[in-house]
This record gives C-alpha cells, sequence and structure tokens, in this order.
C-alpha cells in the first residue's frame, strides 16, 4: 500500500527510458510576432508567423525582410532550393513559394475535416522525397504524399503529446511537441519513439537542423530561438 | 476478469471519442463542436428543511457551437444549449443561448466584436466551464451578482505577443435580459473594462495547468464595470434583470472594480480573485440601505468577495485535484459574510473532451439576507465533448 502510494505521489516526476535532457547553447530574440515554424535556408531562416506572414531572416536573427503575407494561418514550412512549402492549418492548404519570386504562388488543399485549430501543423519531405503533413492533435495523423501531393497514406501516430513542427534530418524523422515540450526522434519504419529529447522551454513551435547538425527550436509565445550543440541526434 | 472489464471499458472509452468536426473552401472555415453533460446531484439539508427537489440528475448541457473563419480578419462564433434554450432559461451560468457574434481583426488599432457574449471583466467568468474540474463556478462569479453575458460592442487590442490585452467594451447592461430585446426605461448603457498581463507568455482562458508548464506563467488582470441607471418614479427593471438576490442591478448608480491573477507551474496551479460593487442608489432611503442612517451609509451599500482556488493536475494519471475557498457578502450593511468551500476531483479518459467530475461543496456560514435550506451539496457526472 506504501508503494503505490509512494509511486502515485513521485509519478509525475517519473519518466521513461530513452529520454536525454539538452540545454541550449544560447538563445535569440526573434523580430517576428507569432511565429509558428522555421527551416533553414543556406545561411538564413525562413521563419512563419500566424499572422499569415513569411520572413527571412539572417542567421543572427539581427535583420529580416517580409518575402510574403496574406497567407491565412501558416504553421509548417520547409525550404528546398529555390522553393518554400508553407502548411495552413485551418484552411488545409500547402502553399508554394519561391525565394526568389515571392510573388509567385500556387496552393494545394490537402482536405482534414478535423477540429479546425488541430490541422496541419508541421510539413517535411522524408527519405523518398515524398512529403509528410501532420495534424497537431487529437488525433495526430501523419499524411504521406507524393511529390505532386497525392495522398499515399495516413496514419495516427500514438503520441504522449502534440506534434508542432517535423523535420527530417540524416533520414531520421525528428517531431517537436510542445504540450510535451520535448523532440521525439522516430523510427520510421514502425512509426516509435525511439529516443525524446527533453528542455524547458515555452510554446516551442519551430524545429530545424542546420547544415552542421545544431538543432534550433523556436517558441512562439517567447519569440525566442534556441541553439543547441552541434552533435548527433 | 476485472482487468478484462477495465480493458473493454478504456477500449468503449477511448475509441468512442471524436473530436470536432470542420469545413472548409480554402478561404472560409466552419467548426462544428458541442458538448453534452449529465451529473447527478446531492444535498445535505439542514436540520428543519425536507425539500429534496434538487436531488436529481441533471442534463447540464446539450451544447451546439460552430465557429467560422473567413480569411485572416473574420471570425463568427454562435454557440447554443439546448438543454436551456428548450425551457427558454436565461440562468446567468447556464443559459440557452451561449454566443453569438461577429469579430473583425483587419484593423491596427483594436479587433471589433458585435454581438452577445461574455463581458471580459472577470478571468474566473471568461474560463469555459468545460476546462474546469468542478460542476459550478464559485457563487458570486457565476452571474447571480453580476451579469456575465449581454449584447454589445467590445474592443480589443494585444500588444508583445498577446502577453497584454486592453479590451473596452460596452453593453445594454441587463446581462443575459438583454435578449428579450428592450432596454431598461432609462435607456442607460453599461461600460466594461479589462487589462491584463501574462510573463513570460500569454495565457489561455485556463484553471488548470494541463500543459505541465515547464517555466512558472503568471496572469494578473484587472477590470472595471460601471452604468447609472435612474428609474423614473413607479418604473420598475424588467422581470428577471435584477437576478436571484436582486442585486445585479441599482436603480442608481453601480461601479464594480476587481482584481485577478493565476499562477502555473508544473501542473500546479492557483488562481484568485477579487471584486467589489460599490451601489448608490438614487433614493437615500432604498431597501438595501438597510434603513441604516446617510450619515453612516453615505448612500451607498457594497457586494463584493474574493475567491481561491489551487489545482494539480497530476498527467499520468489523468487526475485534477483541485480545492476552493469562497469568501462574499451581498451587503455590507447587514451582518455576517458567506463562506463555501469546494473540493473537486476530475478523471480525463481523453483529456478534457471525456472526464467524469466529482465536486463537493460545503457551506461554512451564511448571511441572512438569503439563507440556504442545505448545508452540503455533492455532484457527480460525466463531461463529453465532440
Amino acid at each position: 500500500m506504501r508503494a503505490i502510494l509512494i509511486l502515485f505521489i513521485l509519478s509525475p516526476f517519473l519518466q521513461a527510458q530513452d529520454v536525454e535532457r539538452i540545454f541550449p547553447k544560447q538563445k535569440m530574440s526573434v523580430p517576428v510576432e507569432e511565429p509558428s515554424d522555421v527551416c533553414v535556408k543556406g545561411t538564413e531562416f525562413i521563419v512563419v508567423s500566424d499572422k499569415g506572414d513569411v520572413f527571412v531572416l539572417s542567421n543572427d536573427f539581427s535583420q529580416k525582410r517580409l518575402l510574403h503575407s496574406n497567407l491565412s494561418d501558416p504553421e509548417g514550412v520547409f525550404c528546398s532550393g529555390d522553393s518554400i512549402w508553407v502548411a495552413e492549418e485551418r484552411s488545409r492548404l500547402v502553399t508554394q513559394l519561391q525565394y526568389s519570386n515571392p510573388a509567385a504562388m500556387r496552393s494545394v488543399e490537402i482536405p482534414y475535416s478535423g477540429g479546425r485549430n488541430k490541422g496541419y501543423e508541421a510539413i517535411c519531405r522524408n527519405a523518398k522525397g515524398n512529403w509528410l503533413l501532420f495534424t497537431e492533435k487529437e488525433p495526430v495523423w501523419m499524411i504521406e504524399l507524393d511529390a505532386h501531393f497525392r495522398e499515399i497514406g495516413r496514419t495516427i501516430l500514438k503520441l504522449p503529446g502534440d506534434v508542432s513542427s517535423a523535420a527530417f534530418y540524416k533520414g531520421q524523422l525528428f517531431l517537436l511537441s510542445d504540450e510535451a515540450a520535448c523532440v521525439w526522434k522516430m523510427d520510421v519504419a514502425t512509426n516509435e519513439i525511439l529516443k525524446t529529447y527533453t528542455f524547458n522551454i515555452l510554446n516551442a513551435e519551430g524545429l530545424c537542423f542546420d547544415a552542421d547538425g545544431g538543432m534550433w527550436i523556436m517558441s512562439d509565445a517567447e519569440q525566442k530561438m534556441y541553439q543547441f550543440e552541434k552533435r548527433s541526434w | 476478469m476485472v482487468k478484462r472489464h477495465l480493458v473493454l471499458w478504456s477500449a468503449f472509452v477511448c475509441g468512442s471519442i471524436s473530436a470536432q468536426v470542420s469545413l472548409t473552401n480554402g478561404v472560409n472555415s466552419l467548426e462544428i463542436s458541442g458538448a453534452l453533460s449529465t451529473y447527478y446531484n446531492y444535498r445535505i439539508l439542514d436540520s428543519v428543511s425536507t425539500d429534496k427537489d434538487k436531488n436529481r440528475f441533471n442534463l447540464r448541457d446539450a451544447q451546439i457551437q460552430l465557429e467560422g473563419r473567413k480569411g485572416k480578419n473574420w471570425e463568427y462564433e454562435l454557440q447554443v444549449d439546448l438543454a436551456d434554450l428548450g425551457i427558454g432559461s436565461t440562468d446567468p451560468e447556464n443559459p440557452g443561448l451561449m454566443d453569438a457574434w461577429i469579430k473583425y481583426k483587419g484593423l491596427s488599432w483594436f479587433d471589433i466584436r458585435l454581438g452577445y457574449g461574455k463581458l471580459a471583466w472577470s478571468r474566473y467568468s471568461l474560463i469555459p466551464f468545460t476546462y474546469s474540474a468542478y460542476w459550478q463556478r464559485s457563487e458570486f462569479l457565476r452571474g447571480s451578482i453580476l451579469s456575465r453575458r449581454d449584447i454589445g460592442l467590445e474592443l480589443s487590442k494585444e500588444f508583445f505577443n498577446q502577453r497584454l490585452v486592453l479590451i473596452g467594451s460596452v453593453y445594454n447592461g441587463l446581462g443575459e435580459v438583454s435578449l428579450r430585446g428592450d432596454n431598461d426605461v432609462t435607456g442607460a448603457l453599461e461600460y466594461v473594462g479589462r487589462a491584463e498581463f501574462s510573463w513570460p507568455i500569454a495565457l489561455k482562458y485556463r484553471e488548470t495547468d494541463d500543459k505541465h508548464f515547464r517555466k512558472p506563467v503568471v496572469n494578473v488582470g484587472m477590470g472595471g464595470r460601471y452604468t447609472e441607471r435612474n428609474l423614473p418614479q413607479g418604473e420598475l427593471f424588467p422581470a428577471g434583470a435584477a437576478g436571484e438576490y436582486g442585486l445585479k442591478l441599482t436603480n442608481g448608480r453601480k461601479f464594480s472594480f476587481g482584481a485577478d491573477g493565476v499562477f502555473m507551474y508544473r501542473g500546479l496551479s492557483i488562481n484568485a480573485e477579487f471584486y467589489q460593487s460599490i451601489n448608490t442608489p438614487q433614493d437615500t432611503a432604498s431597501a438595501y440601505l438597510q434603513g441604516i442612517s446617510f450619515a453612516k451609509t453615505k448612500g451607498i451599500y457594497k457586494t463584493g468577495g474574493f475567491v481561491v482556488q489551487g489545482n494539480y493536475f497530476i498527467k499520468p494519471l489523468k487526475l485534477i485535484l483541485s480545492a476552493r475557498y469562497e469568501n462574499y457578502n451581498l451587503n455590507d450593511l447587514l451582518p455576517g459574510t458567506n463562506e463555501r468551500i469546494s473540493g473537486a476531483i476530475a478523471y480525463q479518459f481523453d483529456g478534457f473532451r471525456s472526464m467524469i467530475k466529482l465536486q463537493t461543496l460545503h457551506i461554512l456560514q451564511f448571511e441572512n439576507l438569503r439563507p440556504p435550506d442545505w448545508t452540503d451539496q455533492f455532484r457527480i457526472g460525466w463531461q463529453y465533448l465532440f
């Protein structure tokens, strides 16, 4: 009986195995209101905002340039070459922008009838070159689409929290969770969690890796970017 | 065998959960959601009372909610509670019509909301009930003494990434009774304001730290309301507008102010709120002044109180534990005060979407203005959001 009572009291503080606490080596202010996701483009960062804007930020976040505005509700962003793809949560659109010609844009609607504010939160491309779209929660759907955004399949991920961003790095899928305050390294074959990286960041909404292996996590409400050490993740 | 039953029960409960449904055409989006809840209420009466009509099952919520958005700038919401709409209820805590408003966010200086909805002045009142472990709000903040909803115009502005929020609004001032159409004969309006500040991040209107914030998060707010309604001789306020205590409206001047705060950290949350109304009846011989000389009362009587509530969310066990103390005074010119304590336990099958809630309420002491005929109350029931 005493053991059960102790377990009950300590239960909030118990953690599963394969959990590592990580600490940022520095944090910087992000001069964007309500930043909701980030990706690396060369030596710059592309940041999308809940306000509907897409910004290009210098690598020290001291300079920003508005690339595009008037999107409805961007929550996820992915960059490759000259293209930037933005996942919009409520409108269920994926919009492609050109870095060199921001006026050129086209959108694809990916239907999802779940909660209006629980739609697409993250977008990335996997090792096969297919798109992965993630809904936020209730449930977390991972939708795989081909290069032309035709659906290949969808899976409900059994995760102990929401998904607020996603990144594919060196053949591994990493999912960021705002509510669980962690990054999950996923097994792409089984969709199980391989490892959990926890941190003390509020309202983590953006995740990306730079070319050197540095992990970056962006806080929406704090308007901060946290840089973690370069290492193998 | 017991284990099998538990597994089957869990499978039934979790498998039946469905979230909100939304429709979109890329520009317009509409979300359909709702809430169902039923509880059983049991009261322990005082030594002389025999009326047990409150010992019963009660359908508290049968809500349908439509939330829409057009592009970046237009929002609207319609929320009805069919359990109360059918009987034409304007119960301030549980009305038939809960929200009916449109909002425009396209101006740089402020957002505009027009329609029927909650008055932005008390944090406790603004917290959606479905995010509470309780079945009943604190007595002096549930709409019996000051209205919680009304028809009017609200202007709001957010600063510093939503950490600072300023809200100013003007309403009919009759509360939920405004839905009947006409104002009272004075045609006066009520002016409401609120300012709140959160740190280090903006905080939603919640009383439980279900996110288990990794850093301490605080929110402090203050609000005020003012209206002056001097009824001509022989005129009355519309039936029901003054509420069950007759205190929601003053034939004269009414100024209310309050402050609130919440602290959240790793599942622990502490909420506190106080308010006071200063009522100045135009008739210095008003019965509310209890026949006390003007020299002593200055022609005013006060209503107000405070509530403190502590919650702990044990995330791995999906359990919310809560305790609440409230102290309020319906009229400071009368001796005595009201004290109540409550406890609540909520078990979440699927977050706040499916939750069993148990609340106990005990009356420590009461004023003679409106003595209750019971001492303890227990409520247990199930809340389901879809």
